[in-house]
């Protein structure tokens, strides 16, 4: 009776978790999508690359969290931008990452990606996920989620130990000490094809 | 045999002697590191809170979403972990701290002692002991979740390396860039289109298994007793039933990983730091802490014994670089193809990739 009871409260408490959206369960939808968009034969061929790239961008566009994620680029940076200064810069590094983002799918042909594990302390989490490649080498992925409005966001990604972020923290930052920040911006615009 | 390398074999001995000597006086510490260096296959979703056991016997194990050899192994060295006495784990803990083998825990001393006096639960958990045991178990508990803005200040030595040489890094820096877009490149395209794919792996597995050496000594360098037994099963596995290292039966039939540990690994592991960045011509990104590693590891190569001189020597490196690039087209462009600035990309990547590692 007992057994049974703590039983039912403890199905409960997993469903209840699963339906909140587990920082995995968003990672895993997402990738999953994108896997279908790659590998759909429908959306093959160059002719085809741009509707292909706004599906890849949909879909990425919900679960990264780009202020977030800009925030935290340009660190100490980020306080001394007026508003206006801070929303074209997130449009800027959003194209940016995109760009990055969808050459690095668009090289999909097969990879397993196997979901190693997560932890969560309070609205942070990590989720950790290996890529098995076709040359039996395992890349490990870092995801790094925070909880908002809109559910698990994620704003960092780390692959073999090397975060984004990280990475282009400290190139913006030594761009921005070299010239300043308008160099940086004119430098991004030229990198996304924006002049 | 030539007086050199009876040299170098004597001073290899002597580290092998030194290093059995230390690991007499201190059999669980390497345990612990042990646990350390198997984290990696952790199936996760572990609460801090199971980690040690209250009574001992075992505790509850982690929940395993897939059958998996890898997870099992986890699972058997996590039984291991927690059959391991609380009291052992105490006297390790004192011994590395008496060794000063965690140099973070001198604080928490007290509470140690305290803890190896009495054995009170609450005393060992308030402690740094508990935090360092489970840290110990799990490599993925080692990352922070939370980051804050706080973390990333550019000042901070520990988050960025020191580049004092970076005008002449730099140009070497633009000289490797000619270098693989000009000849590593087309030289790896070339032989990708002549050697089969399964060929080109094979040929990778066979210099990693001869490279063993190097993995197996800085695994005992470092403690990993486990790790260092496990490149000696693999190489005598991979060696006979995989074809000279041709194929990896060891990773595929037994799920024994190769470990990944190198001299500069080592030195970051006793808390050496990177030093400077270096921009070496040819061999690319390195620091002072992991040029002194390649050096190190230069001894311990059997390639450099099988094939002595120079010129054979280098064609025999540079068809594991060739064969490598081959396997790898693309990884590097996406870097730069990414990058604003692609020193600083390269340079910021390299130092992280190595933290990793030595954090692993």
């Amino acid at each position: 009776m007992w057994q049974s009871l703590v039983g039912m409260i403890l199905i409960m408490a997993f469903a209840v978790t699963a339906f909140a959206g587990d920082p995995t369960e968003v990672i895993r939808k997402t990738t999953d999508k994108i896997i279908a968009i790659v590998k759909n034969p429908a959306l093959q061929g160059p002719e085809k690359k741009k509707e292909r790239d706004r599906l890849i961008r949909d879909a990425a566009d919900e679960i990264f969290d780009r202020e977030e994620m800009s925030r935290r680029t340009l660190a100490q940076h980020w306080r001394k931008r007026t508003p206006e200064e801070k929303k074209e810069f997130m449009d800027l590094f959003e194209d940016l990452l995109e760009k990055t983002y969808i050459d690095r799918v668009e090289g999909y042909s097969g990879e397993k990606v196997l979901y190693e594990g997560e932890r969560i302390e309070g609205n942070y989490a990590l989720v950790k996920v290996e890529i098995m490649t076709k040359q039996d080498a395992k890349i490990p992925v870092l995801y790094r989620l925070k909880k908002t409005k809109s559910g698990w966001l994620v704003y960092d990604l780390s692959i073999e130990g090397v975060s984004l972020i990280n990475n282009y923290r400290t190139q913006f930052n030594s761009i921005i000490l070299d010239s300043s920040f308008k160099g940086l911006m004119k430098k991004l615009r030229e990198k996304v094809g924006k002049q | 045999m030539t007086s050199a390398m009876k040299r170098n074999f004597l001073s290899v001995g002597r580290i092998w002697f030194l290093v059995m000597f230390c690991l007499m006086f201190c059999p669980d510490a390497q345990a612990l590191a042990y646990s350390k260096s198997n984290a990696i296959h952790q199936p996760a979703v572990w609460h801090l809170s199971d980690r040690i056991p209250g009574p001992p016997g075992l505790s509850p194990l982690p929940i395993v979403k897939e059958k998996d050899a890898g997870i099992e192994l986890a699972r058997i060295s996590r039984c291991q972990i927690d059959k391991m006495r609380r009291h052992d784990l105490v006297v390790a803990m004192q011994m590395g701290e008496k060794l000063n083998f965690f140099p973070e825990l001198s604080s928490g001393s007290q509470a140690a002692e305290n803890a190896a006096s009495g054995a009170k639960q609450d005393s060992l958990r308030s402690s740094g002991l508990e935090n360092r045991i489970q840290v110990c178990a799990a490599s993925f508990e080692d990352e922070k979740v939370v980051e804050e803005p706080e973390d990333w200040n550019e000042d901070n030595p520990s988050e960025t390396i020191a580049d004092p040489l970076e005008p002449v890094n730099r140009v070497f820096f633009a000289f490797n860039n000619k270098f693989y877009f000009w000849v590593l490149k087309p030289v790896a395209k070339g032989y990708r289109y002549v050697i089969p794919e399964p060929f080109r792996i094979g040929i990778r597995n066979m210099f990693t298994n001869i490279a063993m050496p190097i993995r197996a000594i800085n695994c005992l360098l470092q403690g990993k007793v486990r790790g260092f037994g496990r490149e000696l099963l693999r190489f005598v596995v991979n060696s006979t039933a995989g074809f000279l290292g041709f194929a990896d039966v060891a990773r595929i039939g037994m799920h024994v990983e190769a470990q990944d540990e190198d001299f500069g690994q080592t030195l970051g592991f006793f808390g050496v730091g990177p030093g400077i960045f270096i921009n070496w011509p040819i061999l690319g990104p390195s620091s002072i802490r992991d040029s002194v590693g390649m050096a190190g590891d230069y001894f311990v190569y059997p390639v450099n014994y099988l094939v002595p001189k120079t010129g054979e020597n280098i064609a025999v490196r540079g068809e594991d670089r060739v064969n490598r690039t081959s396997l790898s087209i693309g990884d590097y462009e996406a870097l730069i193809k990414s990058a604003l600035d692609p020193y600083v990309a390269v340079r910021n990547a390299y130092f992280q990739y190595r933290r990793a590692e030595i954090e692993k």
